[in-house]
């Protein structure tokens, strides 16, 4: 016990000092405190540029890192398999297609293009639930019928590129505005809120189906719900950030090793290493080779990937395979 | 309870349980053995509701217990399975409360009902000094009956039991068996469980019911019923049924 609250107080400290180190440094360095006189009226050129373009990309880093974090969290409580993140699952390409729409299409709906992310993130749910329903969404369906839709879907992004329209996928927090940020902030903080209490539903997911059927809790319904929220954290975060891999998947499994893997525990603390996580990743992108800027996604590929075969070696220890 | 014209099969043509009638007596402890394949584990799905059945119904007291809603079901009747995963963190006591699930408002907070429920089902099961340790430190035994406490936890009147002793050695056997027993004696718990050992069966049971291919081919009092003919027509191995001193029967298979 008192591990666990150790562990938060220094994962708590560890995301201010990051987030203070990240409204400080960049391509304009300027001081906290003048940060602080600029929010309460006295502007000056260089706190405005900040306030404008860098504030709201640190307060994105945030509720983006926490939202991944979160989804792959609940759906590796959902679907029992440790290596799930919505990534895999066809949500994040999905949400892709839906900004691809918009753009090619639609262009005048662009400011409504977390909607439409969010809609084609439901659209990959909607499948994979009608398609595993009747297996209760148990975990090996969901993943085959996932990695499909991931096909399908990257696949159509793809095609789509090939048309005179030259689309871009919006990767990045950079050139993020405050409409951005409050969009996010908005529809996540909801959502990391009821992922937070969703703890004990994940818990009883731990234990086999047959031993929760047999004590009658209802499993299709409790998964439903658990990757309905996940769903629409990933969906409402690649809206707005594009797609970011590996977030969703090492963040729950490095918390379970800190905190272990009690989800009442757990959830709050993935939330917390996420934002702490991406904002790293992000003020680093954005520093390391000034005024150059490397993506908070690559910057998590090139961490992610070394740490996740890291991952692999100690999961088969953890896990007894 | 009261099982009438219960039809179940895996695939669409061939049918896999076909029972016209059978009754279980309650407050006794009622064991159903046969061959592999003969339909015991599935009979016992069937009965927890775990399978849908075709045809058929399943009365508790002249209830359908299929109109019953699932919580309402596990206050009835609790389920054991011989092979059971649980999280590695687990312990005893994180266990049996998941049975406490069907009597719970929300999954946070336990009524003392709940407590009391919880500490006698950890009680009953000879597990209080363990009660806080993971299951994964414990022994076969040990863990197998932390699984039955979670069922005993649900508070019913009837305990299904699929094979509990099959991958136990022989002391925990006993050591399971025993505590069945026990639980049908002092808290007059109407047992029905799967075993493939024919003389813990005679050891144990009040009644038997013999299965094969699906049919229930006899049952009643274990003596009467396990006859050295049925279980050569059964199983193909012949056997001897011999006495002890103290008048208890044992089934002595004989090599061809």
């Amino acid at each position: 016990m008192k591990k666990i609250w150790i562990s938060y107080i220094i994962m708590v400290i560890v995301l201010l000092i990051i987030i203070y180190a990240s409204v400080i440094v960049g391509s304009i360095d300027i001081k906290f405190i003048d940060l602080v006189r600029g929010i309460f009226g006295h502007m000056n050129g260089q706190v405005t540029v900040v306030y404008n373009l860098r504030l709201p990309r640190v307060l994105i880093a945030i509720f983006a890192g926490a939202s991944l974090a979160l989804a792959g969290a609940l759906l590796q409580a959902a679907i029992k398999n440790p290596l799930a993140d919505p990534g895999i699952i066809g949500i994040t390409s999905a949400a892709m297609l839906g900004n691809v729409v918009v753009i090619n299409f639609l262009p005048h709906l662009f400011f409504y293009s977390p909607v439409f992310a969010f809609a084609g993130g439901m659209l990959a749910f909607g499948i994979l639930y009608l398609v595993t329903k009747k297996y209760d969404m148990s975990p090996v369906f969901v993943l085959l019928v996932g990695i499909a839709l991931n096909a399908i879907f990257t696949a159509v992004i793809k095609v789509s590129g090939v048309t005179a329209i030259h689309f871009t996928e919006s990767t990045g927090l950079s050139m993020k505005t405050w409409d951005d940020a409050n969009l996010l902030l908005l529809f996540s903080t909801i959502g990391i809120i009821i992922a937070v209490c969703l703890g004990p539903l994940c818990n009883m997911l731990g234990l086999s189906d047959r031993t929760i059927t047999s004590v009658g809790f209802p499993v299709g319904k409790a998964r439903w719900i658990i990757i309905v929220v996940a769903v629409y954290l990933a969906s409402i975060s690649t809206a707005i950030v594009g797609s970011i891999a590996f977030i969703g998947l090492l963040v729950p499994h490095i918390s379970r090793m800190i905190v272990g893997a009690d989800y009442k525990v757990l959830l709050p603390f993935v939330a917390l290493f996420g934002a702490a996580l991406l904002l790293v990743a992000d003020t680093l992108g954005r520093t390391v080779v000034q005024p150059f800027e490397i993506t908070a996604s690559v910057i998590m590929s090139l961490i992610g990937g070394p740490f996740l075969i890291l991952l692999i070696r100690k999961f088969g220890k953890i896990y007894g395979h | 309870m009261d099982i009438k014209n219960l039809f179940f099969s895996y695939h669409a043509k061939e049918p896999f349980i076909a029972i016209d009638e059978l009754k279980i007596s309650e407050g006794k402890i009622t064991t159903i053995i046969g061959p592999n394949g003969c339909g015991k584990s599935t009979l016992l799905a069937l009965i927890a509701q775990q399978l849908t059945y075709t045809a058929g119904e399943i009365y508790i007291e002249q209830q359908n217990i299929s109109r019953l809603s699932r919580k309402e079901l596990a206050k009835k009747l609790a389920i054991v399975y011989q092979q059971n995963e649980a999280p590695e963190q687990y312990t005893i006591r994180d266990l049996v409360k998941v049975g406490r699930y069907p009597y719970r408002k929300g999954l946070n907070s336990l009524s003392a009902d709940d407590l009391t429920a919880i500490d006698k089902a950890i009680e009953l099961t000879g597990l209080v000094a363990l009660q806080d340790q993971r299951l994964a430190e414990l022994s076969g035994g040990q863990r197998q009956r932390a699984w039955i406490a979670l069922a005993l936890a649900q508070e019913t009147q009837y305990l299904l039991l699929d094979e509990p002793t099959t991958y136990l050695d022989l002391h925990h056997q006993f050591e399971i068996l025993d505590c069945i027993e026990k639980l049908n004696k002092n808290a007059n718990m109407t047992i029905i469980m799967v075993l493939h050992d024919l003389n813990q069966a005679f050891q144990y049971s009040d009644e038997v019911i013999v299965m094969s291919k699906g049919k229930i081919i006899k049952s009643g009092q274990p003596t009467v019923t396990m006859s050295e003919e049925l279980i050569k027509g059964i199983f193909g191995i012949n056997v001897q049924i011999i006495e002890d001193i103290e008048k208890n029967k044992h089934i002595l298979p004989l090599r061809k």
